[in-house]
């Protein structure tokens, strides 16, 4: 046993756990299912919405999505929102304060005026995880799961 | 999130039977390690490597190279300064994109490419170095010698300000913020090297300890002799020279990529606003916290293995403090591959145009970026597990050389604390990947 060289044993050793990472890839594929299953969330603001109503249309791919900010709280259904590469998302601000909402890592910002609903309609090309937030507050409103 | 404004997506947390195959993986690793490996020490540190051609060694130590080098960081520092100094503050400015991710992510691929090359290019050794010439003094004599105790631990406070400057600063991705930072550190650096001579870089100049940590994974080493050798990477980790404050120094990298995911997650978010704490010092307590963490951890697991090996010796988790930098780079590599990918080209791009005039001074300004990796969540995934793992089997292998060289006649089985204490930064960094 001892004739083994330690970089033989070391490269043996990195490669099995290498392998066994590799193996649970493999395994994973059905990511992307976990957000067509889920049922979009909405909560209703406190102040009355001065948009028309989306989920009376038959568009059902559009994620609704709505926030509302009082004494710099944040009041969101979920802290995580779960959504497909390309899929319509709609986002409704209303906060008690002037601001502006922002989505970082794309150039989606819109002008928040104090108890007025604002709507911010994208949609994510690229997976990842984006925070969408108020600039001069500086809150996190909730992140965007893009799978 | 780094540098808040420097990168816009994060990657998607890894899926859960990943992140607990990797933590399975390191787990069984570990004690194959602890049961199977050898038990007599293998890594010869220094001694070790394979020379590499004469030629190449003298070409690379010759003293045109140096002053290329030397002159190539002074440039470079002067252009980024210049941008950082009478460019517009925007989001286009390059010098966040230069500071947050060229320098300091790009020091880890450099350093394990090329070896300690920030001592080579350092602006502000060459500025220290040329004053000098200047004044007819030699560089190396200060007006007072270093304390022998001083070690790395002012580079270890040097890494704690720059984390702080990256994870926590208010505003930290804006001009003026960087420049104070950079104002203050550059009089530090200069001033100590005036009073300690340049021997002061070696201690405290944060950039300088990280590549050389780093490059001691790297492939070329300097062999005992002087020679340019290459060298298993392991061998190389284990010449890491033992300083007083190593261990902090380490501790401050880890912790401070711990940290810096976790206060990525909204949950992390949702309790600092909760908490109504202002944000500066939640993130500086954070940041502490996660530092501390490390630091305390580590030091207690090496205590309780000296103990378990009958073993009384002082200082004892220096000597053991090396094996923490592969899971350090494991950790980098996890957590800022994609970013330094994609904002590093955009970083590129904008470098062409530090003033914002529409110039194309470097001819990078209508580089397409490609980001292809973007796309790839799997594959991202793949890796930053694959990472985290071997650099947790690589820290897991060179602490246990270090323990059979120093504890001989104890049984392997008192490196179980420290074993324990390396699971638990890597399933904390799968558990920070999939989580946050």
């Amino acid at each position: 046993m001892p004739t083994t060289r330690p970089g033989r044993h070391t490269a043996a050793l990195a490669t099995f756990a290498v392998m066994l990472v590799l193996t649970a890839c493999g395994a994973d594929d059905g990511q992307g299912d976990t957000a067509a299953t889920h049922t979009p969330t909405t909560t209703a603001p406190s102040a009355p919405p001065d948009t028309p109503d989306a989920s009376a249309t038959p568009q059902a791919s559009v994620r609704e999505i709505e926030v509302v900010i009082v004494d710099g709280t944040v009041d969101t259904a979920e802290d995580s929102v779960e959504v497909a590469v390309g899929e319509a998302v709609r986002v409704t601000v209303t906060s008690d304060v002037d601001d502006e909402v922002h989505v970082h890592g794309v150039d989606q910002t819109a002008e928040l005026s104090a108890g007025l609903p604002t709507t911010l309609e994208f949609s994510l090309a690229e997976p990842g995880v984006y925070e969408v937030e108020t600039h001069e507050g500086g809150l996190l409103l909730f992140q965007l799961l893009v799978q | 999130m780094i540098a808040h404004g420097v990168g816009g997506r994060q990657d998607l947390p890894i899926p859960f039977s990943l992140a607990v195959t990797g933590a399975a993986a390191a787990l069984v690793v570990s004690f194959l390690v602890l049961r199977m490996a050898w038990r007599q020490p293998r890594f010869r540190g220094d001694q070790s490597g394979r020379p590499l051609p004469l030629a190449v060694s003298r070409a690379a130590d010759s003293s045109w190279t140096r002053w290329a080098l030397r002159l190539l960081g002074l440039v470079a520092a002067a252009y980024v300064t210049w941008g950082a100094v009478a460019g517009p503050d925007l989001a286009t400015n390059p010098t966040a994109g230069v500071v947050y991710v060229l320098l300091w992510i790009g020091i880890v691929p450099l350093s394990l490419l090329f070896g300690p090359f920030w001592r080579l290019v350092n602006p502000l050794r060459t500025l220290h170095l040329l004053l000098c010439r200047a004044i007819r003094l030699d560089p190396a004599v200060g007006m007072r010698t270093l304390p022998a105790g001083v070690g790395l631990w002012p580079a270890a406070a040097g890494l704690a300000a720059f984390t702080w400057l990256e994870l926590v600063a208010p505003d930290r991705a804006t001009l003026p913020v960087i420049r104070a930072w950079f104002a203050m550190f550059v009089a530090v650096m200069l001033l100590g090297a005036v009073v300690f001579g340049s021997r002061w870089f070696d201690h405290a100049d944060p950039f300088e300890a990280y590549s050389s940590l780093v490059a001691r994974l790297s492939w070329l080493g300097r062999r005992s002799d002087g020679r340019l050798v290459a060298r298993n990477p392991l061998e190389n980790l284990d010449g890491a020279p033992v300083r007083p404050g190593l261990t902090a120094t380490v501790a401050v990298l880890l912790g401070s990529t711990m940290f810096d995911s976790a206060s990525a997650s909204p949950w992390w978010d949702r309790w600092v606003q909760e908490s109504g704490a202002p944000a500066t010092l939640a993130g500086t307590v954070g940041l502490l916290a996660a530092v501390s963490v490390v630091y305390l951890t580590f030091t207690f697991a090496v205590r309780w293995v000296a103990a378990l090996a009958g073993s009384d010796r002082r200082g004892l988790s220096e000597l053991f403090a090396h094996s923490v930098v592969p899971i350090v780079v494991g950790y980098v590599i996890a957590h800022y591959l994609t970013l330094f990918v994609l904002e590093g080209q955009r970083t590129l791009v904008l470098l062409s145009d530090p003033l914002g005039t529409g110039a194309n001074w470097l001819g990078t300004a209508e580089l397409t970026e490609n980001r292809w990796i973007a796309g790839q969540p799997t594959l991202v995934a793949s890796i930053q597990v694959g990472a985290i793992v071997v650099g947790h089997v690589l820290g897991i292998v060179a602490a246990h050389d270090r323990a059979v060289r120093l504890f001989p006649l104890a049984r392997p089985d008192c490196q179980l604390p420290l074993l324990v204490v390396m699971v638990f930064y890597t399933v904390g960094g799968l558990l920070l990947l999939f989580a946050a």
